[in-house]
C-alpha cells in the first residue's frame, strides 16, 4: 500500500488490550481516509446505542493518506464519533505535529473502545503499543502534562492530551497537540475522559513516507509547496495570523458582536486585528509540520490583569470568540481566554459562544442570578470570564459552571424558557465566528447542511463566496456575491464534495485553496495510488458527503434538523448586512433538489447512493 | 475632475494609505482599484458611504470609500 500503511492501532481499554488491524484497499478509494474513513469504520462497527460517554463508544482518529508528506498543510488529522456535544455524528481536525509521526510510527489510525479501568496513557512506538498508568497526569493541565510526557517518552514523541474539561467530561472539551494545536470541536476530549485515556503519544525511529510515484510526486509537492507560499493569502497570514483581515471582516458584517446582536464596531476591529496582534504581543510565529504559511501566533503578555508567558497565542476564531462575541476589545484577554482554554482542554468557540449566549440570556433576565450563585454576567467583562467561568466550567463547579459547561444548546433545554431564543447554533453546535449575514448566505446553507452542526471547515462555502477558490474543470465559475442567495445552493454542491475530500485527506484549508483540481487528483494518484480520474475524485467527496449524513439518520436525524438559529439569518441591525434577509428556506430546498435528498428523511435517495457504489448502505437505510 | 477620499482597512493597507484624490469624473468603483494597484488576489471590494458598492458603481464628487479586503480565516 502506498501513502497510507494499510493498519489500524485497535485499543480496547476495557481489556488494556491493542492489536493492529488492516481495512481493505477498498475503504481508502472509496473514503479517502480521515473524516471519510473514520465514518465508514464507525458504519462497519459503531453501536449506533451507545451514550458517546459509554464505554461501547468508539473515539477514531484518522489520518489521510498525505500525513508525512512534506507539503504545506497536510499535517492534519481527523477524529471521530459520536459527539457530546450534539448527541449525533461529528468530527473535528487538527494540525500541528501528530499526524505526521502516526504514519511514520506505521500507522493510518487509533480505533479506542471500551474504558480503562485506572487512568492512562496509551503509548506508540513504531510497531510498539502500550497502556500505560497515567500516573500524577491525570488531573493536570494540557501544559504540563504535555512537557510531561516529552521528559518521559523523549523529545521526538508527539501528544494529544485532554485538560481537566476533558476529565470531567464537560460537552465541548478539546484534545490538544503540542499544547497549541486542537481537535476542538464536538467534545472528544470528553470522549477520550471518559475512557478514562489522558493522552497518546506517538514516536517513530525513522519519517518514511512510501509514494506510489514518487519521483511525480515530488515534483508536484515542490510546485505546490511553491505556490503555497508565495499567494497572498499565505503571506498575509504569515505575517499577521489569521486574524490578519479582522478589520475588513468586520466591513463586511462576517464578524459576530455581542452574539450577534451587532454587525459593525470598528474600534472593537482596529483593537483585536492581527496586525495590532503582532505589534502588541507577537514574539514567534509558530507552524504545523512543514508548513510554510506559519499562521500560528506564539504571544506574550508582559503585564496587566491578563498577562501570560510566552506561548501560543490566539488564532482569528479565538480572538473573536473572547473579543467581539462578549462586546469586548481587550487583546490581551483573548489572549489569556485563548491560553486558559488551551490548558483547560476546552473548545474556545463554544465556550466564547455559550458564554455569549449566557450574557444576553442574563441581560434579558431568562438566567437570573439565582441560577449563576450570585456570578453576573456582563457583556465586556472578560476579568470574570478568565477568573471564575472558564474554571468553573473545566471542573464542573457552581450552578454556572455546570450550566455553561453542556454548551448552549443543552444549557438552554435545561432552562426550559425563552433563551432559545439567543442560540446560535445549528444541530445543537454553536456557530463558528463567521457571521452569514455579512460572510455569505451559502454560510447559512452549509451551516445548516454540515453533518457535525454550524461549522465553517466542513467544506469550503466561505471561501467560495469570497472568491478565494475557483474550480473550473467541476463547473465552479461563478463570482459569488456574499450577501445573496444567488447560485449558493449550486455551489455548496460543489462545496460539500470538496469539503468531504478535504477533511478525508486532512488537508488544512489555507493551504488547499491553492491546488486545482486536476492536480488534486494528481496528488492522490501520485501519494497513495488510487488511480482516480477527476470524477472518481468527486465521487468519494459525494459518498462520504452521503455516508456521514445517512450516520446521522441512524442517529436520528431528519430533515428538519438541517436547520440554523433564526438569530444567524434574521435580518442585521447594522453593519453592511442591515436589513438584508437570508432566504434560508429556498436554499435548503433546491439543494436537497440537487442533491437527491428525501425532503423528510433528508437522506440521499435509493438510486443515488446506489449509483455511487453505496448499495448496502441503501439497503439498510431504506428497507 | 472630481475629490474623493480612499480609508483603506486591514490588509489593504500594505498597498495604499488613506488618502485623497482627485480622479476624472466618470470612473467606478473597479477604476479606483486599478488605480491604487490593489492587486485582485486580495479580493478588494469597496464601500461607497459605508453601503457596498455595486458593481461598476460611479464615484462621484465628495464620495468616501472604504476598500476591504475579502480575504479571511479563522
Amino acid at each position: 500500500m502506498f501513502g497510507n500503511t494499510g493498519k489500524i492501532v485497535w485499543v480496547d481499554l476495557d481489556e488494556s488490550a491493542a492489536q493492529i488491524r488492516t481495512l481493505p484497499d477498498s475503504y481508502y478509494t472509496r473514503f479517502i481516509g480521515g473524516a471519510g474513513l473514520a465514518a465508514k469504520i464507525f458504519w462497519d462497527f459503531g453501536d449506533f446505542h451507545a451514550a458517546p460517554l459509554s464505554p461501547q463508544a468508539l473515539l477514531i482518529f484518522m489520518n489521510g493518506p498525505f500525513a508525512g508528506l512534506k507539503l504545506s498543510g497536510c499535517s492534519r488529522s481527523a477524529v471521530a464519533g459520536r459527539s457530546p456535544l450534539t448527541g449525533h455524528w461529528g468530527d473535528s481536525s487538527c494540525g500541528g505535529h501528530f499526524a505526521p509521526e502516526l504514519r511514520y510510527a506505521g500507522f493510518d489510525g487509533i480505533v479506542l473502545e471500551g474504558k480503562s479501568k485506572f487512568p492512562c496513557v496509551l503509548f506508540v512506538e513504531d510497531g510498539l503499543v502500550q497502556i500505560l498508568p497515567a500516573g500524577d497526569m491525570w488531573g493536570a493541565g494540557v501544559f504540563d502534562t504535555t512537557d510531561t510526557l516529552r521528559k518521559q517518552f523523549g523529545k521526538k514523541s508527539r501528544s494529544l492530551v485532554i485538560g481537566p474539561a476533558g476529565e470531567n467530561l464537560v460537552n465541548y472539551a478539546c484534545i490538544i497537540n503540542e499544547g497549541h494545536h486542537a481537535f476542538g470541536r464536538a467534545g472528544y476530549g470528553a470522549v477520550m475522559g471518559s475512557k478514562n485515556l489522558k493522552a497518546i503519544i506517538v514516536k517513530s525511529s525513522e519519517p518514511r513516507y512510501l509514494a506510489a510515484d514518487p519521483e511525480s510526486l515530488d515534483a508536484l509537492r515542490r510546485e505546490l509547496d511553491s505556490r503555497i507560499r508565495n499567494s497572498v493569502t499565505s503571506q498575509v497570514f504569515h505575517e499577521n495570523g489569521t486574524a490578519a483581515n479582522l478589520e475588513g471582516a468586520v466591513h463586511m458584517g462576517d464578524v459576530p458582536i455581542r452574539n450577534f446582536t451587532s454587525s459593525f464596531w470598528e474600534e472593537m476591529a482596529e483593537a483585536l486585528t492581527g496586525s495590532t496582534l503582532s505589534e502588541s504581543y507577537l514574539t514567534n510565529k509558530g507552524a504545523c509540520a512543514f508548513c510554510k504559511i506559519a499562521c500560528k501566533r506564539v504571544v506574550e503578555v508582559k503585564e496587566g490583569p491578563f498577562a501570560i508567558p510566552k506561548g501560543p497565542g490566539p488564532e482569528y476564531e479565538t480572538i473573536a470568540a473572547f473579543g467581539s462575541m462578549l462586546g469586548s476589545m481587550d487583546l490581551a484577554a483573548t489572549c489569556k481566554a485563548g491560553r486558559l482554554c488551551n490548558d483547560l482542554g476546552i473548545d474556545t468557540i463554544t465556550a466564547g459562544s455559550t458564554i455569549a449566549w449566557g450574557m444576553e440570556a442574563y441581560e434579558k433576565s431568562a438566567i437570573c442570578a439565582n441560577d449563576t450563585d450570585g456570578i453576573v454576567l456582563t457583556w465586556g467583562d472578560l476579568d470574570t470570564v478568565v477568573k471564575t467561568i472558564l474554571p468553573d466550567i473545566a471542573y464542573k463547579k457552581g450552578k454556572l459552571g455546570k450550566l455553561l459547561g453542556l454548551g448552549s444548546f443543552q444549557a438552554s433545554a435545561t432552562l426550559a424558557n425563552d433563551s432559545w431564543q439567543w442560540l446560535t447554533i445549528s444541530k445543537g453546535m454553536e456557530a463558528p465566528m463567521h457571521d452569514p449575514r455579512g460572510g455569505g448566505h451559502g454560510l447559512a446553507l452549509t451551516y445548516a447542511i454540515s453533518h457535525r452542526g454550524a461549522c465553517h471547515t466542513a467544506n469550503p462555502m466561505l471561501f467560495m463566496e469570497m472568491g478565494a477558490c475557483y474550480y473550473p474543470e467541476i463547473g465552479f465559475e461563478y463570482e459569488l456575491e456574499p450577501m445573496s442567495s444567488e447560485n449558493k445552493p449550486e455551489s455548496a454542491l460543489l462545496a460539500v464534495q470538496i469539503g468531504a475530500i478535504e477533511n478525508s485527506s486532512c488537508f488544512c484549508q489555507f493551504a488547499d485553496r491553492e491546488i486545482t483540481i486536476p492536480e488534486w487528483v494528481q496528488l492522490f494518484n501520485y501519494s497513495a495510488g488510487y488511480g482516480w480520474g477527476l470524477e472518481d475524485m468527486m465521487s468519494a467527496g459525494l459518498r462520504v458527503f452521503y455516508l456521514q449524513r445517512l450516520l446521522n439518520y441512524r442517529f436520528g436525524l431528519r430533515a428538519s434538523d438541517d436547520d440554523i438559529s433564526s438569530r444567524l439569518i434574521e435580518p442585521a441591525v447594522d453593519g453592511a448586512p442591515e436589513g438584508i434577509e437570508i432566504d434560508f428556506n429556498s436554499m435548503k430546498r433546491r439543494f436537497y433538489e440537487l442533491a437527491n435528498l428525501d425532503e423528510t428523511l433528508g437522506i440521499p435517495d435509493h438510486r443515488t447512493l446506489e449509483s455511487l457504489g453505496m448499495n448496502d448502505e441503501a439497503n439498510l437505510v431504506w428497507s | 475632475m472630481v475629490k474623493i477620499s480612499v480609508k483603506p482597512t486591514g490588509i489593504i493597507r500594505k498597498f495604499t494609505d488613506q488618502t485623497i484624490l482627485e480622479i476624472p469624473s466618470g470612473q467606478n468603483s473597479e477604476d479606483i482599484i486599478r488605480l491604487l494597484d490593489i492587486p485582485h488576489d486580495v479580493r478588494p471590494i469597496v464601500f461607497v458611504n459605508n453601503r457596498k458598492a455595486l458593481k461598476n458603481q460611479d464615484i462621484v464628487d465628495g464620495d468616501e470609500l472604504t476598500i476591504v479586503s475579502l480575504v479571511m480565516g479563522g
